[in-house]
């Protein structure tokens, strides 16, 4: 039997999430042989570039288009920050390559929409990281493809990341400047508390949204339609500075009647035991599912234990092997991965009009 | 003063035994008239608007709920005769509920985002009314209000209803003024057996998660494992009763019950209107 082909990546930066690169990388079939930016990027950038380069052994240039010209790569992961995304990910497409990209997808609709047509015009297969293959989300569909509650007639996501985002809301002294976003996002990076890394202020439904609506899309296949929304900068001065919001609720209105909600939030630290609360509600026609993102899942607790340390530690999690191995087989079957492109924009779409629904308190038709 | 002889009506004479039992500066006295002090009434709303005329103080458990029309007749005969009267929603009482309301004025701070599913066999409740809102869904209305401690700026409603059925899924989405919100799902779709009820509170300073899933026990006979709920709600009737009973002996006045209702029946009016719009609908009082 022969081995199956291996695929060469560079690493268009990797500012925000190194994790996507190191995810990919950890599949036997994907090699990251270069870690490139652009010139102009900033310099906190090129330094973490650098370290990545460095702890991988890797070269570090500073000219993406070399990088996708003289490496022989096959695959690129896109993880700049955020506003970034789309640009880095086009050029990759026109290059030829295949294409695996941080959160969010895009910061406006205009990108969102080059980039799906790019990736389409090119014929290269696109993922945008994920979670749909936690062990728990998977046992979701395989109770929902066998018919354990009958057809899906409504679903509801909860997540939550009990996270802290720096000060909290109403500690601004008088006198004092509001958080200047990237900034605080740069600073924040040294522990994980970044949540959208960029000069554009992003809150948790454009930052974090794509992992429930992801979840639902998987789970029932269906397009969003109308929502409604709320949101608030409720606990942190970071996000009540720059107008975006630490906390929301959406309610979705899809094909077929079915109907869905999410909840999400970076609620802080104090608020979970383990990084928080993340769970699918699922009604069917003959049954019904309440399914915890996190398990299965081990108790560890110990003299001494750190405060941010989780007390419950996920275990058989398998998604960063898997998101690989299906965008592997995508490549080798020439069809769509779980989050193509397509998929990823109408989720885009849905987030934008539920950003929408929070400024007019109406619902929004998604577009 | 004196104990408080409490005339309890429950169809059930273990659970009137259990709340004996449990009481404080009250006894708990054979149905008959005359012979008591105040009644307790579980869901024998009928009994109640003679009982006010009689002068006897009534709490009455709205399990199920009357309808608007008819509780607002009752407090009107009670607020005429001069007799203390309460409505009480028994799902305040249960004790994780208790325990959240406890922790929001407490640790958890103000409620930012508060989330409920409660998921029910069909039942004939409402039969003869099919555009009034179940009555479970009243009171999660009722138990969203209670803690969010205000009243919604913004309602949106949803839902699905099969044409001539009384099967309903329907989804209450409220704002608040201070950026507040809950998101309220209720379903009676579910097959006959147990039903499902889960609550949880995002607060400014912590979070609260009452959840079945969370307190279901494993049984295995056979086949795949079992998920068996440890019920919450033995004592619940009988710290309805100490309130009540505790109330009187302190000589509180019982009206916020129906200032309480009235908002709730004032939101369900406002949900309805959603649901037949289709449009979110701005509040601006209950």
């Amino acid at each position: 039997m022969a081995a199956p082909r291996k695929f060469r990546c560079a690493v268009l930066s990797a500012v925000k999430h190194d994790y996507v690169a190191r995810g990919v990388a950890s599949h036997p079939r994907f090699e990251l042989v270069v870690v490139a930016d652009d010139h102009d990027a900033p310099a906190w950038a090129h330094e973490r570039n650098q370290q990545f380069a460095d702890a991988h052994c890797i070269p570090y240039i500073r000219d993406v288009d070399r990088a996708l010209r003289e490496f022989d790569t096959q695959v690129v992961i896109v993880s700049p920050e955020a506003e970034r995304h789309c640009g880095l990910s086009i050029r990759a497409a026109r290059a030829g390559k295949h294409v695996i990209q941080d959160k969010p997808l895009a910061t406006r609709r205009e990108d969102a929409n080059a980039l799906v047509e790019e990736v389409e015009r090119a014929g290269v297969r696109f993922l945008m990281w994920n979670r749909n293959f936690l062990p728990a989300v998977l046992h979701a569909r395989e109770q929902i493809t066998t018919g354990a509650i009958g057809k899906p007639y409504a679903i509801h996501a909860d997540f939550y990341f009990a996270k802290d985002a720096g000060p909290t809301r109403g500690s601004r002294q008088l006198g004092y400047p509001p958080i200047h976003w990237e900034a605080h996002q740069i600073a924040a990076h040294i522990d994980g508390a970044d949540g959208g890394l960029g000069r554009e202020p992003m809150g948790e439904l454009g930052v974090e949204g794509i992992y429930p609506l992801g979840y639902i899309r998987l789970l029932t296949g269906a397009e969003v339609r109308k929502v409604f929304a709320r949101s608030t900068a409720f606990f942190h001065q970071a996000h009540a500075d720059n107008g975006v919001e630490d906390l929301a609720s959406v309610t979705l209105e899809m094909d077929g009647g079915l109907l869905g909600s999410i909840a999400i939030g970076r609620i802080g630290l104090a608020s979970h035991p383990s990084g928080g609360e993340i769970k699918l509600h699922i009604l069917g026609s003959a049954g019904a599912l309440v399914i915890s993102e996190a398990r299965p899942e081990v108790g560890i607790y110990h003299k001494g234990q750190p405060p941010k340390e989780a007390r419950q530690r996920r275990v058989a999690n398998e998604n960063d092997f898997l998101l690989a191995d299906d965008f592997a087989r995508a490549i080798d079957e020439n069809r769509d991965t779980v989050l193509g492109a397509r998929a990823s924009c109408a989720i885009f779409a849905t987030v934008a009009a539920a950003l929408e629904s929070c400024r007019t308190g109406d619902v929004v038709e998604v577009k | 003063m004196h104990d408080v002889r409490l005339a309890v009506s429950y169809p059930d004479e273990a659970t009137r035994v259990g709340i004996a039992a449990r009481l404080r500066g009250a006894t708990v006295v054979p149905w008959a008239p005359g012979d008591r002090d105040a009644v307790m009434l579980c869901g024998a709303a009928h009994l109640c608007e003679q009982l006010l005329g009689g002068g006897a103080p009534v709490l009455l458990v709205a399990d199920p709920c009357p309808t608007a029309d008819a509780m607002e007749s009752l407090f009107a005969t009670a607020r005429t005769s001069g007799v203390p009267f309460a409505v009480v929603n028994l799902d305040r009482y249960l004790p994780s509920r208790q325990l959240i309301k406890k922790q929001l004025a407490g640790p958890l701070g103000e409620p930012g985002l508060i989330r409920s599913h409660r998921w029910e066999p069909p039942s004939a409740d409402r039969a003869s009314d099919p555009a009034a809102l179940p009555d479970a869904l009243l009171r999660d209305l009722d138990v969203a209000l209670w803690l969010a401690g205000r009243a919604p700026n913004r309602v949106y409603a949803t839902g699905q209803k099969a044409e001539g059925a009384a099967d309903r899924c329907i989804q209450v989405h409220l704002g608040f003024a201070n950026g507040g919100m809950a998101l309220l799902d209720y379903t009676n779709r579910l097959p006959p057996g147990d039903g499902y009820q889960s609550l949880s509170v995002i607060a400014s300073s912590g979070a609260a998660y009452a959840d079945d899933h969370q307190n279901a026990q494993l049984l295995y006979c056979g086949g795949n494992a079992q998920a068996v709920r440890t019920k919450e709600r033995a004592g619940q009737l009988a710290s309805v009763a100490q309130e009540f009973v505790d109330a009187l002996r302190a000589g509180q006045n019982l009206s916020a019950s129906a200032t309480d209702w009235h908002a709730v029946f004032a939101l369900a009016k406002i949900v309805q209107k959603s649901l037949a719009s289709g449009r979110a609908v701005e509040v601006e009082a209950l």
